[in-house]
């Protein structure tokens, strides 16, 4: 059930009104749980008993490391929740990438051994949930939160249905107090979750799926398409699979909003950061910070010496990479961006040393150069990411790069497509961070938010394409 | 500079009067749609159709006492059946005027759909060709009811016909209402401009829809045009290898497709139709995809047909040159004409001459 189905219409419009038509808080609970299950299942109903069986070995595991006494039977406790959840996710992630990868070093070392490949269903949402669960035992481990009492509402916390499949990666001591709230009906949150609801099903399918028209034909075969189509299709993807997440995040932030809770915001208008750490923290922002305060942090962070702190960060961005998915090109795509991050951190020293290239840096012109640079550099390692194979990576560069013969892209909607897309995620983003949007929306009355609203309503159900497109990260 | 807090009440009030603004906004303009769609413009989904029918009803309101003679099918009747050619001969007095009446992938449930419209619409044909051709009779071959661009395109009236033919029922009600109540044009960006310009004809000056692609006799224009050899090969199998795989096993007439060449032939006897059935040309190379079995099957079929109802069958699969095809079975511009100048000496045999009343 996708987020821009008309199934998950019915679904949320059924759930909503019986959310609000019931009375009490734990029936609430109950409600949301069976409706989280039930949206879990219409994917796969076997992988759901898999996720309420992990969550309730958490649910226990973390409520004993509570109530022990003894630092080592604490970590041991600690040690079991992670090596389960973890094993969960290489069993179904990466069970068969490690299969493969050891097939082909064997054979690089002139070894012949077949590998078993295992006929296993990837549970949707699992690199979400799992970290959700990781985060959540180390939590009560370290003492940051308290274990949950109550395995309904715990239950509820691995499975919230507006996150449970691409995130926000949520974290225990933000939402659990949410369900032991009374919650009331508020116009204001119902407006809020409106607008969020309608400009994320905007960017997933009118501008998202529609740069996919234009983005997908080149990176299954580069070799067909000149150098400017290949350009297109380069700058169509960066809009593509920031639309395509970003507005899967805002439909569950605001039908979340719509049901009383409050989820963490993910993206910041990213392509507006002036360098890439500063990227990744309006980047996949839940993501992001889990992978700092879990990974980062627990390696020792920045305190170390300089060697030791590179290592770490590059530690830390492999693993980003290979949560994305199991292929050398993730780990790869990880890397990249690690070794842009440490590139940061040495131009920031050396510019330390400079005032005056750092005062020009932080002129207008200035601003402007390094936003462009961050946006420029991160969408050419967005190839690794997206290109299928090696061999493809390489011909989309080769093509980039060097003057090349071929076709041109096409959107059937038109040759404006791109543009108008770009122009639109330049504008908002700028009017956004200028502080022009808060303004905008203070000044519009009821009937003119009402039509706006009516207006980006209407764009999304006349410009969708015909395909239905899912989310690129429900493969994650 | 000092910010004035808003009020709670206030922005209370605000955020319900901008929830029940655009649900107010919304819903009014999916009844508009709705409207629009189902009442203002009765075919709107079905521009394909209106385009012909208003051609139609333009050339039987200029020759009223003329006989009218409909050839239905699909695009080979579209592209190859060019009465334009018979012009000076249906201008004499009460010569019969050939309209031609084919669609681009119309099956036996689209042909029989829309002869039941244009009798529902208040012109009655005096006789009617029913395309049947070998790749229609397999099983398989349903287009407008198993897929959603073709289900919009029905009339309320037609759902349960769609659903009696259809592989997939389950599928015609979400396919139908779907782009009614909401106003999605993912089945067809092109589809509400042209019917729009088609009620609205000023909005065409304004760049809204297309002119439409058919002669007043209702051809799909062609122009003459060279293909080089190499095209001209990958344009043949293009054309021919889909149907090629619902031949390669046993092979026999499939019951759902004779179930339809009856309805037809049930409603044309009811409303006193003539009929007769119309094998277009194919290539050589188009007909390779026939096994003998299915070739023996097919003629059986035909013999059957018009031993039971005493039937004209026109059988022109081999009256085109391969010089005179764009691909393997649709004929270039000099191929429609010359097709259809022997296929009118063909229907003009055994046809009385009378005009039909609706």
């Amino acid at each position: 059930m996708l987020f821009n189905s008309t199934e998950f219409l019915f679904f949320f419009a059924v759930v909503f009104t019986a959310y609000w038509l019931v009375p009490g808080r734990e029936v609430r609970v109950w409600l949301l749980l069976a409706a989280s299950y039930w949206f879990y299942m219409s994917w796969n109903a076997k992988l759901a008993g898999v996720v309420a069986a992990s969550s309730l070995v958490d649910f226990f595991i973390a409520r004993t490391i509570e109530d022990s006494t003894t630092d080592r039977r604490r970590k041991a406790l600690l040690v079991a929740s992670i090596v389960m959840n973890l094993g969960l996710l290489f069993y179904f992630k990466y069970m068969n990438f490690f299969l493969g990868s050891l097939h082909d070093l064997l054979a690089g070392l002139g070894i012949n051994q077949r590998m078993p490949v295992l006929d296993v269903v990837l549970p949707i949402g699992i690199s979400f949930y799992t970290f959700e669960a990781i985060s959540y035992t180390v939590d009560v481990y370290w003492r940051r939160t308290m274990a949950e009492r109550n395995p309904i509402h715990f239950l509820l916390f691995i499975t919230f249905f507006p996150r449970m499949v691409a995130g926000p990666i949520i974290r225990a001591k933000n939402f659990l107090p949410q369900l032991r709230r009374e919650k009331k009906f508020s116009w204001a949150r119902m407006e809020l979750g409106l607008q969020y609801v309608v400009m994320g099903l905007f960017k997933k399918m009118v501008i998202a799926d529609r740069m996919a028209y234009l983005a997908d034909p080149v990176f299954q075969d580069p070799g067909k398409y000149s150098t400017p189509g290949v350009w297109v299709a380069f700058v169509a993807y960066s809009l593509q699979v920031y639309c395509d997440f970003s507005g899967y995040s805002d439909v569950a932030i605001g039908t979340a909003h719509m049901l009383g809770f409050k989820l963490p915001m993910n993206f910041d208008m990213p392509y507006l950061a002036r360098n890439i750490a500063e990227f990744w923290r309006r980047w996949h922002i839940s993501l992001s910070t889990w992978l700092r305060d879990y990974v980062f942090i627990s390696l020792g962070g920045s305190r170390g010496s300089q060697v030791r702190t590179a290592v770490t960060l590059m530690t830390t961005m492999a693993l980003c990479g290979l949560w994305h998915g199991a292929k050398w090109s993730y780990v790869g795509f990880g890397v990249v961006q690690g070794i842009m991050m440490l590139t940061h951190r040495y131009f920031n020293q050396y510019c330390k040393a400079r005032p005056g290239l750092k005062s020009l840096l932080q002129t207008g012109p200035g601003v402007f150069l390094r936003v462009m640079v961050t946006y420029w550099t991160f969408i050419v390692s967005l190839v690794i990411f997206r290109a299928p194979d090696f061999t493809t990576m390489r011909e989309v560069y080769h093509r980039l790069f060097t003057a090349q013969h071929g076709i041109m892209v096409r959107d059937p909607v038109g040759p404006l497509s791109l543009f108008l897309a770009f122009a639109v995620i330049a504008i908002s983003h700028v009017a956004v961070e200028q502080g022009l949007w808060k303004k905008i929306v203070a000044r519009m009355t009821p009937p003119m938010w009402g039509a706006a609203l009516t207006g980006l309503a209407l764009l999304i159900c006349i410009l969708a394409p015909e395909a239905q497109k899912n989310f690129i990260y429900f493969q994650f | 500079m000092a910010t004035i807090r808003q009020p709670k009440e206030d922005m209370y009030l605000k955020s319900r009067a901008c929830v029940f603004w655009f649900a107010g906004l919304f819903f009014a303009s999916l009844a508009g749609w709705w409207l629009l769609t189902s009442v203002v413009i009765r075919d709107f989904w079905d521009s394909q159709y209106t385009m012909k029918y208003q051609s139609l009803k333009a050339c039987v309101e200029k020759m009223p006492h003329h006989p009218l003679w409909l050839v239905m099918g699909s695009s080979r009747v579209n592209n190859g059946v060019c009465p334009r050619v018979l012009a000076g001969e249906m201008e004499k007095e009460n010569a019969p005027v050939v309209f031609n009446f084919g669609f681009s992938g119309a099956d036996l449930f689209r042909q029989f759909i829309c002869l039941r419209r244009i009798v529902e619409d208040g012109i009655k044909p005096d006789r009617v060709g029913i395309e049947l051709v070998g790749v229609q009779l397999v099983n398989t071959y349903t287009i407008f009811t198993d897929e959603a661009p073709m289900v919009i395109r029905a009339r309320r009236n037609e759902l349960d016909d769609h659903r009696k033919y259809s592989f997939t029922p389950g599928n015609i009600n979400k396919w139908w209402y779907e782009p009614r109540i909401c106003p999605i044009f993912k089945y067809g960006t092109d589809i509400p401009f042209q019917s729009l310009s088609l009620k609205f004809p000023m909005l065409r000056s304004l760049g809204v829809g297309k002119k439409p692609p058919y002669d007043e006799w209702g051809w799909f224009v062609m122009q003459p045009e060279h293909i080089p050899p190499d095209v001209q090969l990958q344009l043949n199998a293009k054309a021919r290898d889909p149907f090629k795989a619902s031949f390669t096993g046993k092979f026999e007439v499939s019951a759902l497709q004779r179930g339809l060449v009856e309805r037809i032939l049930d409603f044309c006897r009811l409303h006193k139709i003539d009929v007769f059935l119309l094998r277009t040309p194919e290539s050589k190379y188009f007909q390779e995809i026939y096994t003998p079995v299915a070739n023996a099957a097919i003629d059986a079929y035909f013999k059957e047909l018009q031993a039971r109802h005493g039937l004209q069958f026109i059988d022109g699969r081999q009256w085109a040159g391969e010089d005179e095809f764009s691909d393997s079975h649709h004929l270039n511009a000099g191929g429609a004409e010359n097709f259809t100048r022997r296929l009118s000496a063909e229907m003009h045999r055994n046809a009385g001459h009378d005009r039909n009343e609706p």
